[in-house]
């Protein structure tokens, strides 16, 4: 029963009245890069404004460190982060406003409508399957909510394909489930980074080390999983800090690399005992 | 609003379609664009060879410019550019490590496409492209990926779309180049991934 879905695997979802190509949206002047084409020419309203990279946005990389409370258990290597050179705003100074073009980049243009539909077939967009992508998506961020979970998963998501990973990742022992959202990533990342996963009476928090999971391991999340983010902070401290914070009971701990000593003692903080290298329980007191 | 997604398996079946070298161009520009990453990290903290990674990259595209590296020189700057990698376990935490790792991993995937002609090598350069652009974003805005609405915020974010798009465009590019053609077009793309690399994480990439 490991793969079995709720739903007849030939159900289609109902797509009547919607639409599957977004007409009306560019998105290569919403981010500011050239299309990859030539084009039609645009109407005058949707000319750059000529406005070049801005100089004093053009020098890598550069932001505010997270802030991180003085009190984390764990903090890995660095009791005082180097500075950064930005310290503005947490906001991105680069997000735009729809119809703003200012930033566009050498050589942009805008996209005739059936450029978009072009992009319907494409790898990177897939705009026939959006409005899905869209529900699941809502889905995912509802069921990743602890707040939402409880409440708001229900019936309308089982036809899209919800409760198979669900099922699945229900059945799946912590230190296993831990192993298949570390395997998403590449080789070498899998060498370098950690994932936890610790069992809880809220659901399966889902963690990673210093620079917490990649996109790819948080796609690769089922229902009543829950993502962590900690940066600077080893996978098991970040995993226990969210169930903390949402005050949820830990029940069970798995970790792909071997429990540092300071993490070992944070787990004895949390009431948890060492089973293995990798593993812990946290017995009902 | 229409959102480019990254699927890993949907780009290594494009990558497939192309011959074993494009595949290596397409690599190599995403790694081009995330250079700058790792040098700046290098500035920052003293750690790391930005020098002798650019080096290592220029050198793949002069191979697949048709000044070929040995078998033994492509093992050897594999090698070199793994040990460039920096390390959370060596190196005192900053934002700017995560990105820096996947610019030289970026190196890593090129250089090991061109050994194992593997799209999969070329794909998981690109996704270093997404990782880094990701932690950048969450970082930057604050994100906790567990709150409602975050991964939509994270992945319409104009800097992941714009990336996306750069390696979109580049594929088909690289889809729909004739053999008489691809010297031109590896230059062009080659060029242009130096010039837009200062923008990556910028406004106006």
């Amino acid at each position: 029963m490991d793969d079995y879905s709720l739903v007849p695997v030939d159900h289609q979802p109902d797509f009547e009245n919607v639409s599957l190509v977004p007409v009306d949206y560019d998105p290569y002047a919403a981010a500011g890069v050239a299309p990859p084409v030539p084009i039609q020419p645009q109407p005058a309203q949707n000319q750059p404004t000529a406005n070049g990279p801005d100089p004093a946005q053009t020098s890598g990389p550069a932001v505010s460190a997270p802030t991180a409370a003085a009190s984390d258990p764990v903090q890995p290597n660095n009791p005082s982060p180097a500075p950064t050179s930005s310290s503005g705003p947490p906001t991105l100074a680069n997000q735009q406003q729809p119809g703003d073009v200012s930033a566009v980049g050498p050589g942009s243009g805008g996209l005739v409508p059936a450029k978009i539909a072009e992009l319907g077939s494409d790898f990177y967009n897939q705009s026939i399957l959006k409005p899905l992508r869209d529900l699941r998506a809502m889905g995912h961020d509802l069921i990743t909510d602890p707040a939402y979970f409880l409440h708001a998963v229900g019936p309308s998501l089982v036809g899209l394909g919800m409760s198979a990973p669900a099922a699945r990742v229900g059945s799946v022992g912590v230190a296993e489930r831990a192993k298949e959202i570390h395997n998403v990533l590449d080789a070498i990342a899998r060498r370098m980074r950690t994932t936890a996963v610790l069992e809880t009476d809220a659901g399966r928090i889902v963690a990673g080390g210093s620079r917490d999971l990649s996109p790819l391991q948080r796609a690769a999340l089922g229902r009543g999983e829950i993502a962590a983010k900690a940066p600077r902070t080893h996978a098991e401290a970040t995993a226990l800090k969210k169930a903390a914070s949402i005050g949820a009971t830990p029940s069970e701990l798995a970790v792909t690399r071997t429990i540092c000593p300071k993490c070992a003692a944070l787990v004895e903080s949390f009431g948890g005992k060492l089973t293995s290298r990798t593993t812990a329980v946290f017995p009902r007191r | 609003m229409g959102i480019l997604r990254f699927d890993q398996a949907s780009l290594k079946t494009e990558l497939d379609r192309i011959a074993a070298p494009l595949r290596v161009v397409f690599a190599a520009a995403v790694a081009e664009r995330l250079l700058p990453a790792y040098v700046n990290f290098s500035h920052k903290t003293g750690w790391g060879n930005p020098q002798l990674l650019a080096e290592i990259l220029e050198r793949l595209w002069r191979d697949v410019d048709g000044i070929k590296m040995s078998p033994e020189e492509l093992q050897q700057n594999i090698h070199l550019s793994t040990e460039l990698i920096p390390q959370e376990d060596e190196i005192s935490w900053v934002p700017d490590l995560a990105w820096a790792e996947d610019a030289a991993a970026a190196v890593v995937y090129a250089l090991s496409c061109r050994q194992s002609g593997k799209s999969q090598d070329a794909a998981w350069a690109a996704t270093r492209a997404y990782d880094a652009l990701d932690h950048f974003v969450t970082t930057q805005e604050d994100i906790d990926p567990s709150t409602a609405g975050a991964e939509e915020r994270i992945v319409s974010n104009p800097l992941i779309q714009a990336e996306f798009m750069r390696q979109q465009r580049d594929l088909r590019e690289l889809l729909a180049v004739d053999r008489e053609d691809e010297s031109a077009l590896i230059q062009k793309i080659r060029q242009r991934a130096k010039a837009e690399s200062i923008n990556v994480f910028n406004k106006g990439s």
